[in-house]
């Protein structure tokens, strides 16, 4: 496998399956990741993206296509805090 | 290196020039707020994440690393952002040319290995892989930052040089509900557009 071909696939990671998406509602699957975001201390960021998308920074109130949309955003970002800690561990 | 590539450089400066007029206001506030918390994310820090990009912060060598967010106010999402090809909430790094991420690749390394910022001037001939905006020029700012647990990212704070551009006709944002109001619309955009091709 080239080099590129591995960038591909880490580039490629699929939130859906990572997350349970077809066995959790989308407001469990966004209260997962909220716990995950505070677990690594990135839920600064996940407050502030909520604001940049919703205009107010409690990711926790959203329900159905706005979490959904939040989920889309911030997933990548606590998916690599969380991956860098269990590395660490 | 590509022909594409013979004028795309990266250029380092001082990290003092931001201070002496070599950036704006924003570049002045995440430094100072980099340096008053030693890197450590915070709120004040990320209350600029719509200007900014979130990208791995962990060193890699051989390529820029992955991006994990970028902001609606970002250098990439106004010029880069809502292209057809790229008609996606989120870019890839695959999104990139192989010859701009490995132009980049040096500085998320040293600024991931070092923990410390690095502002630079970059000029790339063709960043994306789909051939869009041959040209951008642009000072950026690198901010590697961790959480108390131990996670990192480098925070990319971009500055175009470039003339402004016209909104990309048919794009994912021109397609919102809200691309009609005052706030999506260039104000910069010239007068006439036929003198002023992109």
């Amino acid at each position: 496998m080239s080099k590129d071909d591995k960038n591909a696939l880490s580039d490629s990671f699929n939130a859906d399956a990572y997350w349970g998406k077809a066995a959790a509602s989308i407001e469990q699957q966004l209260a997962d990741i909220l716990a995950e975001a505070r677990k690594s201390n990135v839920d600064p960021f996940v407050r502030s993206i909520c604001g940049q998308m919703f205009d107010h920074t409690q990711p926790e109130k959203l329900v159905g296509w706005q979490a959904e949309l939040l989920i889309e955003a911030v997933s990548e970002l606590v998916y690599c805090a969380k991956s860098q800690l269990e590395s660490h561990t | 290196m590509t022909a594409d590539m013979a004028n795309d450089f990266v250029v380092r400066f001082d990290l003092d020039d931001i201070f002496r007029g070599g950036a704006d206001d924003t570049a002045r506030t995440l430094l100072d707020i980099w340096r008053t918390n030693g890197g450590r994310i915070c709120d004040d820090i990320a209350g600029y994440t719509d200007q900014l990009v979130i990208l791995d912060g962990q060193p890699q060598k051989t390529d820029s690393p992955q991006v994990l967010f970028h902001g609606v106010n970002s250098l990439l999402k106004r010029n880069l952002g809502n292209t057809p090809v790229t008609d996606s909430p989120q870019i890839k790094r695959n999104d990139f040319s192989a010859d701009y991420r490995r132009m980049c690749a040096q500085a998320y390394f040293d600024t991931a290995s070092d923990m410390q910022p690095i502002f630079d001037l970059v000029r790339v001939s063709r960043p994306m892989v789909s051939g869009e905006y041959q040209q951008q020029t642009y000072h950026r700012l690198l901010l590697p930052v961790f959480t108390d647990q131990g996670a990192r990212f480098t925070l990319c704070y971009s500055l175009d040089l470039e003339p402004h551009r016209y909104p990309v006709a048919n794009s994912r944002q021109s397609q919102l509900p809200e691309a009609d109001t005052a706030g999506s619309i260039n104000q910069n955009m010239p007068c006439f557009p036929a003198l002023h091709p992109r």
